[in-house]
């Protein structure tokens, strides 16, 4: 129980981390909190699944997905381009943690660990792209086969 | 219809889109469904990261071509959403053509930031810092150092520095304000953490995003152009944290 409010706490971090990111960006005022609640979201899953099976690679694919289904489904009701909820909400998933390790044990001279951070961040990053690939393919492909199939039916 | 208008329209468009960081994809579809409004015979439409050429043709008139090179990026989704909505509303007939070209002619601005951004910044690193799991005081620290190393950032903008060398300056000052502050601030802080949450604005989050749309809709030359942008920007953020680290 004491984890999941810990979880809650550092989600609602994040809300604040992308919807700063969004002001940054120029994302539009009235779509902050949707791209925030949409990066928290995704935080809370990433926490989740880190949780049960320890394995950071699986826990930023699963959070990846649900942000990206998380921003096609806001552009979907806004009528604007995906990336305008994407690209913030996605920022909590980036690994910069990584990206920092690979210095740290770089400048610690330990060779084995940076470069181990390093497979590990290139592959945290690869694992963003396969889910992005995924949600996208897989809902424009739904929603174009359901036109398609309703046009045949028509005939 | 004004041919030539019409083609400054589409290239404004276009230009405006790649200034502002929009996918390759988009700015190529902008650009060919505005064009296509002419109704002549050959239009084509290339697109590449660092520029862009359009060209319209038919028996009945001289050809017209416009090549653009594309210098200076940053990232503005709302006004990638402006013109957006500008060219749907002009393909859609709802707006005439000199309309659409004014209105692209506003949203015409050099790409820059804004002076509230430093309070965002703040909200950025101190979103971070709680987010990976630090304490109240360790994401104020964050927030602090977010702050500073974002008005370094906006001097650089100011003064036109190289975009390498601003993710270095700026990350050399925010590993150093860091580390003073966690040395001589009574309490323990993890100064890993403050460090990687402070980073995260200048993590090419925005170039992956856009890496992957581009290679997912079959530009797989932009895709890896920005695969490389977003590897040159770690390298500038990674370099700069290492001589920080190094200092303090």
């Amino acid at each position: 129980m004491e984890n999941i409010i810990e979880m809650i706490w550092q989600s609602t971090g994040g809300l604040v981390a992308v919807v700063g990111f969004g002001v940054v960006l120029g994302v539009e005022k009235r779509f902050l909190i949707w791209a925030g609640l949409d990066g928290a979201l995704g935080w809370f899953l990433y926490l989740i699944v880190d949780y049960f099976t320890e394995s950071m690679l699986l826990a930023t694919f699963f959070g990846a997905v649900l942000i990206s289904i998380g921003a096609h489904v806001c552009a979907r009701i806004f009528k604007t381009p995906v990336t305008m909820f994407l690209i913030p909400a996605n920022m909590t998933l980036v690994p910069g943690a990584g990206m920092y390790r690979i210095v740290y044990y770089i400048l610690k001279s330990e060779k084995e660990m940076s470069s181990y951070f390093f497979q590990q961040t290139l592959l945290a990053a690869g694992m963003i792209a396969i889910a992005i690939f995924v949600v996208n393919i897989v809902l424009n492909n739904f929603i174009s086969g359901v036109k398609h199939a309703k046009k045949i039916k028509g005939r | 219809m004004d041919y030539k208008l019409l083609l400054d329209t589409a290239v404004f468009a276009g230009e405006i889109l790649m200034k502002n960081g929009a996918e390759t994809y988009r700015v190529e579809d902008t650009i060919y469904r505005i064009l296509k409004k002419s109704e002549l015979k050959t239009v084509q439409v290339l697109v590449m990261m660092t520029g862009f050429v359009a060209t319209l043709d038919d028996p009945s008139i001289d050809s017209l071509t416009v090549v653009r090179r594309i210098t200076k990026r940053g990232t503005n989704l709302s006004v990638i959403d402006r013109v957006n909505m500008i060219s749907r509303e002009f393909c859609g007939d709802q707006i005439t053509l000199e309309e659409a070209f004014r209105r692209m002619k506003n949203l015409w601005k050099e790409p820059q930031i804004p002076r509230k951004n430093l309070i965002s910044m703040m909200a950025i690193t101190g979103g971070f810092a709680i987010m990976f799991g630090a304490s109240i005081p360790g994401a104020l620290i964050a927030a602090f150092a977010g702050f500073v190393s974002a008005y370094v950032l906006f001097v650089c903008r100011r003064y036109r520095i190289h975009m390498f060398l601003e993710n270095i300056l700026c990350s050399v000052v925010l590993a150093v304000t860091i580390g003073v502050i966690v040395k001589y601030l009574p309490g323990t802080y993890d100064k890993n953490l403050l460090i990687i949450s402070g980073i995260m604005p200048f993590v090419p989050g925005a170039a992956i995003t856009n890496a992957v749309f581009d290679t997912l809709h079959g530009d797989y030359l932009s895709g890896l152009a920005r695969a490389a942008e977003a590897f040159v920007i770690a390298l500038g953020v990674a370099v700069g944290i290492g001589i920080g680290m190094y200092i303090v």
